[in-house]
């Protein structure tokens, strides 16, 4: 379990901190996600925990080194002209993991399950970068993250631009990884009707403060809505157990 | 995982994308010296210039050559990598930095050394001088100025610099920085000397002529210690600017 308590940051030159006084604990055999709107302090927070950007106060305990931590970033970072064997070549034989040139190979040692997650896979085998959607880098990305063995994952919005079908199998895939003994797995996400079929912990960060740590269910019991993002919007807006409708918040 | 290992995965990975984004980048790098240092010597087909007198002229090229390829090959590229979130992103994967940029680093110096091996055939070829003797002084320097040079373009890293900026500057002073290293002579106040001497086009210049001399058995009264110093300079930079060079982007959220 990581924890971070009081934990004060803001940016030079901001008028206002990115985080201020924010305690959390991220827990081990379930998945950490933090919501909160665009601008709330996720990235800001992963930043401080991958020990990017030191922070001004508080603290933070059982954090491990570097070399034992994944950080996922958001962007994209790739040249175009780089084929996806070639990608995961350079993901594997940087961190130790054996490289076959092989998709058949590299299909079972991922552990693919599904034949569309195999046809994919062989369809990117041979693919430029370039040539790929935005959701299937993302997929192709974080699928070979998975692969990797360190007791501290950070994903920040995984899924974003992905298909509702590979979006399930990432959310799958990083829940794998969650049941793994002393792991803990931190995620950022904006797709939270997802967040039902996994186990996880919610932590809603909002103006750099945590507003709600809890499991789904109590999360959209609290915020009176079965549709997460309508909780969410009341979460944020100090609204709990008041049920609002959907057409009313679209109104 | 070793760090040679990772480092040449690097190396390997870098290699392809630079073979892929096109042959041309690669051969216009070393065309447009071969062309400027033709066309600025065309009077040498009618008087043909002895080695020693020309030597000042390839070892300014060669200068040229050289600092080109660290500066836009290191330097930018690092700047690059931390800006679009490869050097973070890549960093938290292999667990350091060090692969990242020592396999650049090696890609450079592979590369540098066909250009000035290129250059240097070429040249003799055309003009007539020895192409063994002439490849083989060309690569020394380069590989003898190599490691204290990618100290100085480590350090140009951990400013707070813009591509853009950067390219601005080194556009505007490479061509007069080799002719100022050719043309400007000696001057008596030592400090200002020293500062001339300090510049990347004139200590590759300035190395360039002395190993000539080594090779030559000639002497043009170049001191070892200047140069020594200038190294010493460079690799002290490098070295302080190992761990200042920062994974965040300045300019945008990766």
């Amino acid at each position: 379990m990581i924890t971070i308590e009081n934990l004060s940051f803001t940016y030079p030159k901001a008028d206002r901190p990115a985080l201020q006084n924010m305690s959390i604990r991220f827990e081990t055999g379930l998945v950490n996600v933090l919501i909160g709107l665009n601008g709330a302090g996720k990235t800001t927070l992963f930043d401080i925990i991958s020990g990017l950007y030191k922070p001004q106060h508080g603290h933070i305990t059982n954090l491990p080194h570097i070399q034992d931590m994944l950080y996922q970033i958001q962007g994209t970072f790739l040249s175009a002209l780089v084929k996806g064997k070639e990608y995961i070549r350079l993901i594997y034989n940087i961190s130790g993991k054996k490289f076959i040139n092989d998709e058949n190979y590299i299909i079972e040692q991922m552990n693919l399950k599904s034949d569309r997650e195999k046809e994919l896979l062989k369809d990117l085998w041979n693919k430029k970068i370039g040539q790929m959607s935005v959701g299937e880098r993302r997929w192709l990305y974080v699928i070979t993250l998975t692969q990797l063995k360190r007791s501290l994952y950070i994903f920040d919005e995984p899924t974003s631009g992905v298909d509702p079908s590979s979006r399930i199998k990432i959310y799958k895939r990083i829940e794998e990884l969650s049941q793994m003994e002393g792991n803990v797995i931190i995620l950022s996400t904006h797709h939270l009707h997802d967040l039902k079929f996994i186990t996880c912990k919610i932590n809603v960060l909002h103006k750099g403060s945590i507003l709600f740590e809890g499991d789904y269910q109590s999360f959209i019991s609290l915020y009176g809505s079965e549709n997460p993002d309508i909780a969410f919007d009341n979460c944020i807006n100090n609204l709990n157990q008041e049920v609002i409708t959907e057409a009313q918040v679209y109104a | 995982m070793s760090l040679v290992k990772s480092s040449y995965e690097f190396f390997l990975f870098y290699n392809k994308i630079v073979i892929r984004e096109g042959v041309l980048g690669l051969v216009w790098a070393v065309l447009v010296p071969i062309i400027i240092f033709i066309s600025l010597n065309i009077n040498w087909f009618d008087h043909k210039q002895t080695i020693t007198e020309a030597l000042p002229f390839l070892c300014a090229f060669w200068a040229y050559i050289t600092v080109n390829t660290f500066l836009f090959g290191v330097a930018f590229r690092i700047i690059i990598f931390r800006e679009n979130g490869f050097l973070r992103c890549f960093t938290y994967i292999g667990g350091s930095k060090a692969p990242i940029i020592l396999g650049l680093l090696f890609l450079q110096i592979v590369h540098g050394l066909i250009n000035i091996a290129f250059f240097t055939s070429v040249v003799s070829s055309v003009f007539g001088y020895p192409l063994f003797l002439l490849v083989e002084i060309a690569t020394v320097t380069f590989l003898v100025v190599s490691i204290p040079l990618i100290g100085l373009m480590l350090s140009l890293t951990t400013l707070s610099l813009q591509t853009s900026t950067l390219y601005s500057i080194a556009n505007m002073f490479m061509l007069p920085a080799m002719f100022i290293a050719l043309y400007r002579g000696t001057i008596s106040n030592g400090f200002l000397e020293f500062i001339f001497r300090l510049t990347p086009v004139e200590f590759v210049y300035n190395t360039a002529l002395n190993i000539s001399d080594i090779m030559l058995v000639q002497s043009n009264g170049y001191t070892l210690f200047g140069l020594l110093s200038v190294s010493l300079i460079y690799l002290i930079c490098g070295i302080f600017s190992w761990k200042r060079i920062k994974l965040i982007s300045v300019t945008t959220r990766t």
